[in-house]
């Protein structure tokens, strides 16, 4: 029981530590101490999944339990969802640190200080069980995130990027607060179980669904969906690499995990007759998130901006996801979220490796260069495709999942957006992939003159002479660097293969919907709680099922390979001809581009709009 | 109306504020309208706290049944005051290192994120 909070104090104590003494310590042992204490950390949420396996675990800070079925305390209520990211979190932290190892040239205590940090708000945050605990975890993780993405202060794009980054994110938390504010007044709790029970017995009324609005809206922007979208290209591009695997590997998911859990916990209840209002809004909001961010991904010609744009996409198909509002629909959620967090993670090392060995991320410089690599590229490709959802991959099972579900309610529009998202995305990356490490492709602007010159890694000196890298470069790749590559891609297969994986995601969750568990758990079996109800799944044919994902599947491999191949000769062409034909295009092109002008007002423009436009719908529809 | 008026002002605080950071020509200037954001949100919970007529609670000479003001929402907003004092320094460090490289605090004139 006291595994819990250790989780949480141990990587703050040694973050002090090591600010403490950091300065007098060698890079040596800053870096055997830090990945030290991760291998333990992962070895603690790993025993914390295994004591869910009975059920979710509370844990009530400072002995304050719940006095007559009252809370009184802060808890943290640990279930099997909340394991597994805290597992997941620690896991990638463990990579990304040791891809730091041979990334960084020079470097002192305080960055692994402040990752140890940001894990330990990420594990806070995924095991919290009381608003404002949620919030002060959310706040803690952004500030540190801010820092981190700023890390390499001596470049005025990493300040930038940062700035749009931490403006945007404040600006949503606050408002996140003031949602907090109004459910406070409401209710007078702050303990999730515990506004769990008041709500229940609250019909809807306009104040508990503006607070469900700001809260969620606040939280949406951490999650980058689209009107709130515009940072996470910006502070991806900028930050390092490592601390970008864990950006678009686990902290950009964690704001769609409070939105699912604050709706099934307090708000399920109360919204039950307008339960189609909001799957509508989440749906639309996911289905606009995932084609704008696969257009985008494609036009970029920076290649950690293009991955950072394949994050919105693939957030935007999880929100869908997350809208059908059905436990068979959470559970793919579950696996393509681990799927998708793992690869991501693992291509932004290789564009590390890349950036490591070559000093640029851009498209067009790299044309060609990565032609002796062959391990990197086999790596690459196979990355590629798992992104775009195939078959040993966790993605694709989740996928399939949710086009289960998505045919069973009559929606089977939603299988072709997934297909139309995945495939444009891995098509930007195959052609990426296909200018790197072949020859192939025409070099011409696709409307981007020249992408800011962010690329070298820190303290990297500048290549003088121009020796034939191809050779010796192989051998110049650290270990280091590839190994959190295929330990990243190993296990965006493996949990499916471990014995009892698919039942113990299904109970997670289906746990995680049932909000009276989460009530009885915390707050002792005899609290009485009024009506609740939770969805049945509607029952599906095997063989149907399996002729969908076939064909589906055909079409998928077909749009990758087309709009990757057309992506190095047909889609310059286009752009650089001046032809009426192609008018349409390139206008579009450029008006989507200056819509992403960077600038801090459009972007909070854009969140006004944003919540005002949710907030419309779901007030006067 | 004036029953309201804790709420109303909160609402109208942050919409200022909003605005402020929407049109700012300046970073420091765009940090104290994140700060006046803030405020609104200390406003709205120290609203929600209040009671008309009610003592402050520290129940050194009170009974201990009386009712006082809410001491929980006193206590959430000195955690988010220490919170987000933190987020401002960074926001603000931030600013001055870019003043060190561009000389001049427009953020409207930062034109490398385009795209």
């Amino acid at each position: 029981m006291n595994l819990i909070p250790l989780i949480i104090a141990l990587p703050l104590l040694t973050s002090s530590v090591l600010i403490a003494f950091g300065s007098f310590m060698q890079r040596r042992l800053i870096e055997g101490v830090s990945i030290f204490i991760n291998i333990i950390i992962c070895w603690m949420c790993f025993k914390l999944l295994q004591m869910t396996a009975e059920g979710p675990v509370v844990y009530w800070f400072g002995g304050w339990v719940p006095h007559e079925h009252v809370a009184t305390g802060i808890s943290f209520y640990v279930d099997r969802i909340g394991a597994a990211i805290a597992l997941m979190v620690s896991i990638l932290t463990l990579g990304s640190l040791i891809f730091s190892w041979k990334y960084f040239r020079e470097i002192k205590g305080y960055y692994h200080s402040m990752i140890f940090i940001f894990l330990s708000s990420m594990c806070g945050f995924s095991l919290s069980g009381d608003l404002f605990n949620l919030f002060v975890w959310f706040e803690l993780m952004s500030a540190t995130a801010i820092a981190l993405c700023a890390y390499k202060s001596d470049e005025l794009s990493s300040l930038h990027g940062a700035l749009n980054f931490a403006v945007i994110n404040t600006v949503g938390a606050f408002l996140s607060l003031t949602g907090i504010g109004l459910i406070y007044a409401r209710t007078g709790a702050l303990n999730m179980a515990q506004l769990a029970v008041s709500l229940s017995s609250t019909s809807f009324n306009f104040l508990i669904l503006t607070a469900f609005l700001f809260i969620s809206c606040g939280f949406l922007v951490k999650a980058a969906v689209v009107p709130f979208h515009f940072w996470l290209a910006d502070a991806h591009a900028v930050a390092p690499t490592p601390v970008s695997v864990l950006f678009s590997g686990i902290m950009v998911e964690l704001g769609l995990y409070a939105v699912a859990r604050i709706y099934w916990v307090l708000f399920s209840s109360p919204f039950e007759t307008h339960q189609i209002k909001i799957q509508l809004l989440f749906m639309a909001i996911g289905v606009i998130t995932s084609v704008l961010g696969a257009i985008m991904c494609y036009m970029q010609r920076h290649i950690k901006r293009l991955l950072a744009f394949s994050t919105i996409s693939h957030i935007g198909l999880m929100v869908i996801a997350f809208a059908l509002l059905n436990h068979k629909a959470l559970q793919g959620l579950v696996l393509y979220w681990i799927g998708h967090g793992f690869i991501k993670a693992a291509l932004f090392i290789l564009v590390g490796i890349l950036l490591h060995a070559f000093e640029s991320v851009d498209e067009y410089e790299l044309r060609g260069k990565g032609v002796e690599l062959n391990g990197i590229s086999f790596l690459f490709f196979t990355a590629t495709f798992a992104l775009g959802g195939f078959p040993p991959f966790l993605n694709f099972i989740g996928k399939s999942l949710i086009d289960e579900i998505a045919t069973a309610l009559h929606l089977n529009w939603l299988s072709w957006i997934f297909i139309l998202s995945e495939g444009l995305t891995a098509g930007a990356i195959l052609r990426v992939g296909l200018r790197v490490f072949t020859r192939l492709g025409v070099i011409s602007p696709i409307l981007q003159e020249e992408p800011f010159s962010q690329n070298r890694p820190s303290d990297q000196p500048v290549k003088g002479g121009e020796e034939s890298e191809t050779r010796k470069l192989i051998s110049k790749i650290p270990k280091a660097m590839i190994f959190p590559a295929i330990l990243f891609l190993a296990l965006a297969i493996t949990p499916h293969f471990i014995l009892g994986f698919s039942e113990q995601v299904e109970k997670a969750a289906v746990e995680f919907i049932q909000t009276d568990t989460y009530i009885k758990k915390s707050l002792g079996e005899k609290v009485v709680i009024n009506h609740f109800h939770h969805r049945e799944t509607p029952k599906v044919h095997v063989e149907e099922k399996k002729r969908l994902v076939l064909s589906h599947q055909v079409v998928l491999i077909f749009i990758i390979l087309i709009t990757g191949l057309f992506g190095l000769w047909v889609v310059p062409a286009i752009f650089s001809s001046k032809s009426i034909f192609t008018f349409p295009i390139r206008k579009m092109g450029s008006f989507l581009h200056i819509l992403h002008s960077g600038q801090i007002g459009d972007y909070l423009t854009w969140f006004t709009l944003g919540v005002a436009l949710f907030g419309g719908y779901l007030s006067f529809f | 109306m004036m029953d309201h008026m804790f709420y109303l002002s909160a609402i109208w605080i942050f919409l200022l504020g909003l605005l402020g950071a929407i049109r700012s020509k300046n970073f420091i200037h765009l940090c104290i309208c994140l700060a006046i954001i803030q405020s609104s949100t200390y406003i709205l919970f120290l609203g929600i706290g209040f009671r008309v007529n009610a003592p402050a609670p520290v129940f050194v000479n009170l009974p201990a049944n009386i009712k006082t003001v809410d001491p929980v929402v006193q206590a959430l907003m000195l955690t988010d005051i220490v919170v987000e004092s933190t987020v401002i320094a960074l926001l603000l460090s931030l600013s001055v290192q870019i003043h060190k490289r561009t000389k001049n605090l427009d953020p409207n004139l930062l034109t490398i994120m385009k795209g």
